[in-house]
């Protein structure tokens, strides 16, 4: 499903990562671990082209990542980074817009699934009439999970899912991410967690 | 009814006021007042010059040597324009320069022709004045707007990323940035708007009352006055992103350094 094959990231004369290779199978649940700077997040990056690959191939699903299929790559993603800003007022707002951005309508249905999926993860319907800054970081990143996850694409790409969050919180993003492994999904998360990363079917240690 | 020359002496007299910004300036200690005078002087030099080859313009009245000028504007409205915003200067200066000719051209140009029924539509009289409103307003809009955007976009990529990774396009993943762009930088012309005739009194109106004009004709012309410049800052700042964006990401989508000073 997702492979990286002797990939060289470089920022300028800094070699984040050197001739790094992996494989990723459907359904597998990956955490990518290691100290920090290791390229972690530049490697679940590189998977989308959002860093810069100076050698080496990645593929995902049935394309080879290049400037002309980066969008078809993209669309095939569901991608969280860490820290998300919103630059919206209510929270509402902030749903809307991913979705629209996957091409989904926020109507009946679709909140129907979100409150079903927001439940799986801890969160109260109620958040939604909330303005963004009365919301915690860790609500934040569970809500943006719950609404990416309509988008019902095939690989997840998660950066520190489970790291603005207490034990409680946690266990739920992991039962959630499990659930969706069982679906067929295939997740890779970057994580310094222990307990997260014991819980996956696959770890990468880089550094 | 003539309007009553200031002689130069009197205008003396007028400078004099001055004096009352320059006190509390310096009594404050507001570290201002060494920009304040640098800018009076600037400006009083600047208009006399100007008085001086206007007069020559308006003798001439050539269709050529207009628009010339208003090329000279349009160069030094762009240049300006980079100077205040902390975009690098090869990506914004050639968008800034398009997006103010092509703004100018079509919104001065279908006021002059077809709302105005000129003859002559390079007219010094009119051709020139409208010009000048047109690029000082550009200016302005576009110093904001495309300040604010790329140093929104700059210090909020993750957003970006975030909406580019998710399969958003380009377009789609700059829309929040644009947003804000245009939010920032028409909502004070916005709110003036609204209360134009109420609480402020806009200055092409007055300028064309002092000079002779009736009331109602004045109002008429300040009324296209405000929609001309809005429509022409409005589109400006669209060629300026969109033709200026080309240059600001790679085929991937990722950011290239477009603040200078940062590497």
């Amino acid at each position: 499903m997702l492979l990286a094959d002797n990939i060289v990231i470089r920022f300028g004369e800094e070699y984040v990562l050197d001739r790094f290779s992996c494989h990723i199978h459907r359904g597998d649940f990956v955490c990518i671990t290691g100290m920090s700077g290791c390229g972690k997040t530049s490697l679940l990056k590189a998977f989308l082209g959002l860093a810069p690959l100076a050698a080496g191939e990645i593929r995902v699903g049935e394309y080879m990542l290049s400037e002309h299929t980066c969008g078809a790559i993209r669309k095939q993603v569901l991608y969280l980074p860490q820290d998300l800003a919103l630059p919206y007022t209510m929270v509402d707002e902030a749903v809307t817009h991913v979705l629209r951005v996957g091409g989904l309508r926020y109507d009946r249905s679709l909140k129907a699934l979100l409150y079903a999926n927001m439940k799986k993860l801890g969160l109260d319907e109620d958040l939604l009439g909330k303005r963004v800054a009365e919301i915690s970081g860790g609500q934040r990143q569970r809500l943006m999970l719950a609404a990416l996850s309509l988008l019902n694409r095939e690989v997840w790409l998660l950066d520190e899912p489970t790291a603005a969050l207490d034990k409680t919180s946690r266990d739920y993003v992991i039962d959630f991410l499990i659930e969706q492994q069982r679906c067929g999904k295939t997740i890779v998360a970057v994580s310094h967690d222990v307990c997260f990363s014991d819980r996956c079917s696959m770890i990468i240690q880089l550094g | 009814m003539a309007t009553i020359d200031i002689s130069y002496l009197y205008l003396g007299v007028g400078l004099l006021l001055l004096l009352v910004p320059v006190y509390y300036l310096w009594r404050f200690e507001t570290g201002l007042l060494k920009g304040f005078c640098v800018g009076a002087v600037r400006m009083i030099v600047q208009m006399l010059f100007i008085g001086v080859y206007l007069r020559y313009l308006f003798e001439w009245d050539s269709p050529w040597v207009n628009c010339l000028w208003v090329l000279v504007m349009v160069y030094i409205a762009a240049e300006t324009a980079v100077s205040r915003t902390n975009v690098r200067r090869g990506m914004l200066m050639m968008p800034l320069v398009v997006g103010f000719v092509v703004a100018s051209v079509l919104i001065g140009l279908y006021f002059l022709g077809i709302v105005l029924q000129l003859d002559n539509i390079f007219s010094a009289q009119y051709f020139i004045p409208i010009m000048g409103i047109l690029l000082g307003n550009m200016l302005t809009v576009n110093v904001i707007a495309v300040g604010t955007f790329y140093s929104t976009l700059d210090r909020e990529q993750n957003l970006y990323y975030f909406l580019l990774g998710n399969g958003a396009s380009q377009g789609e993943a700059l829309v929040p940035f644009v947003r804000q762009a245009i939010a920032k930088s028409f909502s004070p012309t916005i709110a003036n708007m609204a209360v134009m005739g109420l609480v402020s009194l806009p200055g092409t109106m007055i300028g064309q009352i002092l000079g002779g004009s009736t009331p109602d004709v004045a109002i008429k012309y300040q009324i296209m006055i405000v929609v001309i410049t809005m429509s022409a800052s409005m589109l400006s700042l669209m060629i300026a992103i969109r033709l200026s964006v080309k240059k600001a990401f790679d085929g991937y989508g990722r950011m290239n350094k477009v603040m200078r000073g940062n590497g």
